[in-house]
């Protein structure tokens, strides 16, 4: 009975699935809505409407509600004007309306400060960085683990090491980094490099030996030799795990970036959402901040439903 | 006197005239496969442990080897010896006069696992050895090689896709496409259900028939042995030795119907002797598992 009403449910449990995830993503929209929009949930300041008799009040002025309380009783008092204004919430706490407005106008409008890079400018050279940084450690990584997974020779002179260099946190190599590279992009990939290529190097390696041996040894008597067990067996063996740690690891390239950017000249998208910062343009940072989750879940779910093309074997992909 | 009271005389040792008559015929053919002194010792937590000691035997060409015996004795080490997939310690395997050294396409192997390769299709599946071996017409042969084991209809499938016996099939397709002089199969139909598997004994019987291959066939399960098997070699453990190789004396063809022959029961009555003899002591943390029952449901709910 309840195996076939596991069954007959495959259909509705998926559109369910589809709405929950939706809900993810409205729920905590639903909460920051609440506490922008309705007046009396949170709220600590006060928006100046009218300064009325205090003489350093000014229209758009935040105060916190004591400090406008104090001076609306002493307006009182003596008999002045009264002050009059709105509850509102501190400027790092836009409304969604304003970081969506801040969305559009970062790529329609220039940038405040002359000569300042445009969002998608600095986005750009943000995604470049990303892009060399994981590419070298993958041209690195990715050999060697699938040499150190296969061979236990290779894996035994490698991996102590590595394991030890993994725990090396990688941005204490930024002063070294800009001390050899120079200040410009050099040692910014190099970090994300750092970062990302000691676990790429034990993750793979990890998942090459996780690929069953019998897989080996059938292709083995089947009069495969020497370096085509690698070219033939085990790397097609592995291709879906690898592509799925790879998937993992793009997003902790994407950590590292953050770290990168702020070493020598600051530059990407990190540095656009320091400067928005300073001139207290939050609606703008919380755009930006945005933007990187969008485009790093983005290509995670395209890269998602690409590996389901390209592997149709990979049934481990059924099942999400 | 009734025909079953005779048949309880019968012992495994008595061959009709037919039965001799076949196996004075193999013992003519060459030796593809010689076996001497052959031992496997290895290092273990508890010391060395020989888990093959002193083997010997000959088999001849097209010949149907089983090899038997309890867990332990050694018997899958013994198959991935001759396919070169373990070293052996002592003594010396020849194929064809040559020792084995190492994985060949002389030797095919089918696993108990599922061993095919996940990322191709059946075909190429079928194809990789033709291929790794730069032979011939690769396509065509694993075509033709699929149409034996009844699957060309699944040449583009993945093996995922297809049940346990199928996939099965196309490992014994994989393993024949590279003709090798011997057939290594470790348990193959061990996973399958029993109706699966009784098709299967069927279906090797045929293509052992109709190839020109010889068999080396592990299992654990009597029937099986007694009914592919020519000569059943009956391994003992610890240290794994050779007891006995019996010919069998169910006539060929073989069939289902013979299960309950004479000849068929009289055999497996020995093998079972040999296998399974008076019970050994139980290991020690066997011993401590003591099930201590508690009744968990009403005292006036009895089940029998």
């Amino acid at each position: 009975m309840t195996s076939q009403g596991f069954g007959a449910s495959i259909d509705s449990d998926a559109r369910k699935r589809t709405l929950l995830a939706i809900g993810s993503f409205l729920l905590p929209l639903l909460v920051w809505c609440l506490v922008s929009y309705v007046p009396f949930i949170w709220h600590p300041k006060i928006e100046v409407t009218v300064p009325g008799g205090v003489d350093y009040f000014q229209v758009g002025m935040l105060v916190d509600k004591a400090q406008f309380e104090d001076e609306a009783a002493y307006t009182r008092q003596h008999n002045l004007a009264l002050p009059a204004g709105i509850p509102a919430n501190p400027i790092y706490l836009p409304a969604p309306h304003e970081v969506a407005q801040a969305f559009y106008t970062g790529f329609t409008q220039a940038p405040v400060q002359k000569d300042a890079p445009w969002l998608h400018e600095s986005l750009w050279h943000s995604i470049q960085i990303i892009f060399w940084g994981f590419a070298i450690s993958s041209i690195i990584g990715v050999p060697l683990g699938i040499l150190a997974g296969t061979y236990a020779g290779v894996g035994r002179l490698t991996e102590p090491f590595i394991e030890f260099f993994r725990y090396l946190p990688a941005p204490a190599f930024g002063a070294l980094a800009v001390a050899i590279l120079g200040i410009y992009d050099g040692p910014k990939i190099a970090i994300i490099v750092i970062g990302t290529l000691f676990q790429q190097v034990l993750i793979v390696a990890n998942t090459t030996r996780k690929l069953e041996a019998t897989i080996i040894e059938a292709a083995r008597t089947l009069g495969t030799r020497g370096f085509r067990l690698i070219t033939r067996v085990v790397v097609p063996g592995i291709l879906p795990d690898l592509y799925r740690d790879q998937r993992i690891l793009l997003g902790w390239a994407w950590t590292y970036l953050i770290v990168a950017e702020l070493i020598g000249t600051s530059s990407g998208i990190t540095w656009y959402i320091t400067q928005q910062a300073r001139y207290q343009h939050f609606d703008t940072v919380y755009a930006a901040i945005m933007i990187i989750g969008i485009i790093g879940f983005g290509t995670d779910l395209i890269l998602a439903r690409l590996g389901r093309r390209l592997f149709p074997w990979d049934r481990a992909q059924d099942r999400r | 006197m009734n025909p079953e009271n005779s048949a309880e005389i019968i012992s495994y040792l008595d061959q009709s005239e037919t039965v001799k008559a076949r196996f004075a015929k193999i013992r003519q053919r060459d030796v593809i496969l010689e076996v001497r002194n052959l031992g496997k010792r290895f290092r273990s937590p508890q010391g060395e442990v020989d888990a093959l000691r002193g083997i010997n035997f000959n088999v001849h060409r097209r010949e149907f080897i089983c090899v038997i015996g309890p867990s332990g004795c050694g018997k899958s080490t013994l198959a991935r010896i001759l396919a070169g997939l373990d070293q052996h310690t002592s003594g010396e395997a020849l194929l064809d006069g040559k020792p084995i050294t190492g994985p060949g396409q002389d030797r095919g192997m089918v696993f108990q696992g599922y061993s095919l390769f996940p990322w191709l299709t059946v075909k190429k599946n079928v194809m990789f050895g033709p291929l790794m071996n730069g032979r011939g017409d690769a396509e065509s042969d694993a075509l033709l090689w699929l149409e034996l084991v009844g699957l060309e209809k699944f040449a583009d499938a993945y093996p995922h896709q297809l049940s346990g016996g199928m996939r099965q099939r196309v490992a014994i397709a994989r393993a024949l496409v590279n003709q090798p002089r011997i057939l290594l199969m470790d348990e193959p139909f061990g996973a399958l259900d029993a109706q699966t598997r009784a098709k299967m004994q069927a279906h090797l019987i045929d293509i052992w028939r109709n190839v020109d291959v010889t068999v080396l066939f592990i299992t654990h399960d009597l029937d099986e042995a007694i009914y592919l098997a020519d000569r059943i070699l009956v391994l003992k453990a610890h240290p794994g030795e050779v007891q006995e190789i019996i010919e069998v004396p169910v006539p060929r063809p073989r069939s289902p119907g013979q299960f309950n022959s004479p000849e068929f029961r009289a055999t497996k009555t020995r093998l079972a002797e040999l296998i399974h003899p008076e019970p050994e002591p139980m290991p020690e943390d066997e011993q401590a598992v003591k099930p201590h029952l508690i009744r968990f449901t009403d005292v006036t709910d009895n089940v029998e």
